[in-house]
């Protein structure tokens, strides 16, 4: 069985609730009419057969021979039918009652009035049976049942009707109920799917002072609060971290580069040692460069300048500026636009983005690297493809978690990865108003594809 | 929602249960208290010891004849057949068999029917017929009865007579 949501149980809650209490209050309803109903015919039945039992009792003390017309006439003025029994003789009235019909154990002498409710052909009869000893008989009268069981029924069809109806009436006050009070819930499930996306300004209201409501909101609020107070914090310290950092490793640097210009001096252990200072050097430099561009915009405090330009000559120089600074082969640029657009980018970023993901290209493709701009979905993309092995489907969101490794990354055992490139690609594309998603690439590896909204020119 | 569920569906349950039997039946008969009864209907008091009958016999010329007499009471039909075929007065003389046997015996208004297990010829003789006129018109005097039907269960027949009146 599927699960059912909150609201849905506790509608189905209401329902059964109802019904349960319907069906008792409708159980206690029929038992007790139907024992009043059946104790009262029974006593007034009772009460008949002892007046015809001392008509017998007359009829057969003064004139025997009259007995079967006095049974005939009593048939005939009460529903019920009556047979006297004389030893092995059975005296009736109009009405056929077959003396089979008699419990065998009222066909004793017995002393005492007996009745009993019998079934003949479904339809309950009750049998009383009166001794007359004076005479040596005793009177039975039958009396069907029928229309009580009639009378029953309805009673039952009315209650089972009324159970129902109260059910459904259950079931709609559950639903009812429950979609005024499980309305803050929903509120804040809201609110916390802003706030895991990113938007830290939510805050539920708390008008409904001392309600349970209220002291959802204020607990709620004040978890965004500490989330916010933490994240700067955490912000601050990865921004001073980096800012104290920058300097000794620009001093580093610089020191590795004197030593490199006499390199040809040096013996050749000390040589590999140079090499291997200079490239963890450059590592951590990036490390340190992308943590302040990070803290920077967890804090808000980078300021994005934002400039209209043209699409194709942005990414060609983009492309161009990366493989020479960063010394990486040379990248075909392909456009399948037809037109020249213009999108809205902070440049020195945007060359940021275009140099991690190329750098990731070349780190993990196989050497083979292209880019493409495409137009698509009201905007333009550009792809960057490599063939490499790709990304696994299941990480492709991941991958743009601070510090996340793909499985790839990890098995080569790739030391130059930071694990902030990626993350830091989707935070500069989001406030381009762009979005970077991971798709198969034409080259057997990865595609990653930045889109952004067209500008129109002169729009900002 | 189980536990709400299981109560739910047993009351439901013994709600269907109770339809089926509308009116409560009694597994066993139910006596009812000497003392609710209207008083005088269960003492013997007053108790009838005897009755006067008529029987009818055969005369000399194979006749009916009527003859009253005083029996112990209660007078079944048992009690008249029995009578019948076995206290014959003195020169009268009767056609049912001293062997006659009767299980049961039912009157329904005017018409009996009686249940013979011994003591009737297997064929419809005139003997049996003037039994059967004999049975006729003792139990016409004694309970009203017009037709007699009387089951031969030895013999697997219905016999039946109305009576005429002499």
């Amino acid at each position: 069985m599927a699960t059912r949501s909150l609201r849905g149980r506790l509608t189905w809650t209401f329902a059964v609730g109802a019904a349960v209490l319907s069906t008792i209050f409708a159980s206690l309803t029929y038992f007790g009419v139907r024992h009043i109903v059946v104790v009262s015919r029974q006593a007034s039945d009772l009460q008949q057969a002892y007046v015809n039992a001392a008509l017998v009792r007359s009829a057969l003390s003064q004139e025997p021979a009259s007995l079967p017309s006095l049974l005939t006439s009593l048939d005939a003025a009460t529903t019920s039918s009556s047979l006297v029994r004389l030893g092995s003789t059975w005296i009736e009235g109009t009405t056929v009652a077959d003396p089979e019909t008699i419990p065998v154990a009222f066909r004793g002498s017995g002393t005492e009035v007996i009745r009993q409710v019998v079934i003949e052909r479904n339809i309950p009869v009750l049998v009383i049976a009166v001794p007359l000893p004076a005479v040596r008989a005793t009177y039975f009268q039958r009396r069907e049942l029928a229309d009580l069981n009639g009378t029953l029924n309805r009673l039952l069809g009315v209650l089972a009707l009324g159970t129902l109806f109260t059910s459904g009436l259950g079931a709609y006050a559950g639903r009812r109920t429950t979609r005024r009070a499980l309305a803050p819930l929903a509120d804040t499930a809201q609110a916390a799917r802003l706030v895991a996306e990113g938007d830290l300004a939510v805050r539920l209201p708390s008008d409904a002072p001392h309600s349970e409501v209220a002291t959802l909101s204020a607990a709620f609020n004040e978890m965004v609060e500490q989330l916010v107070r933490r994240l700067d914090r955490d912000a601050r310290f990865a921004s001073d971290v980096s800012h104290e950092l920058r300097s000794p490793l620009t001093t580093l640097a610089m020191s590795a580069e004197v030593l490199r210009l006499h390199e040809a001096e040096l013996h050749p252990d000390a040589r590999e040692a140079l090499s291997l200072l200079t490239t963890d050097v450059a590592t951590f430099q990036s490390l340190v460069e992308d943590l302040l561009d990070i803290a920077k915009s967890d804090a808000g405090t980078d300021t994005l300048v934002s400039e209209v330009l043209p699409l194709n000559e942005l990414v060609s120089q983009c492309v161009l500026s990366a493989t020479r600074r960063h010394q990486l082969p040379a990248t075909p640029l392909h456009s399948e636009l037809t037109a020249e657009y213009f999108v809205s980018v902070d440049r020195r970023r945007f060359e940021r983005v275009i140099t991690n993901l190329l750098e990731n290209a070349y780190r993990y493709g196989e050497g083979q690297v292209a880019v493409t701009l495409f137009a698509n979905d009201g905007g333009v993309e550009v792809a960057i493809d490599d063939n490499g092995p790709g990304i696994a489907p299941a990480e492709r969101e991941r991958v743009f978690e601070r510090f996340y490794r793909g499985s790839v990354a990890s098995r080569r055992g790739n030391a130059h990865g930071t694990g902030l490139g990626l993350a830091l690609v989707s935070e500069h594309v989001k406030r381009f108003a762009g979005r970077v998603t991971i798709t198969e690439s034409p080259l057997g590896g990865c595609r990653m594809v930045i889109w952004l909204p067209i500008m129109e020119i002169g729009a900002e | 929602m189980n536990r709400l569920r299981t109560p739910a569906l047993g009351l439901l349950a013994a709600l269907l249960l109770s339809a089926c039997t509308l009116v409560p039946t009694d597994s066993s008969p139910r006596t009812v208290d000497s003392a609710d009864v209207p008083s005088g209907l269960l003492n013997g008091a007053g108790t009838k010891q005897s009755a006067t009958v008529s029987l009818w016999f055969y005369d000399a010329e194979q006749q009916l004849v009527r003859r009253s007499v005083r029996i112990p009471a209660p007078v079944t039909i048992s009690t008249l057949v029995a009578r019948l075929a076995l206290s014959v007065p003195p020169g009268l003389s009767t056609a049912l068999s001293p062997k006659i046997a009767i299980s049961r015996a039912v009157v329904r208004g005017s018409e009996a029917t009686i249940f013979i297990t011994a003591g009737l010829q297997s064929d419809t003789t005139a003997d049996t017929m003037a039994a059967m006129e004999q049975l006729v018109a003792t139990l016409r005097d004694n309970y009203g009865i017009g037709t007699l039907n009387v089951t031969d269960v030895a013999h697997g027949r219905t016999l039946t007579i109305d009576s005429v009146a002499p």
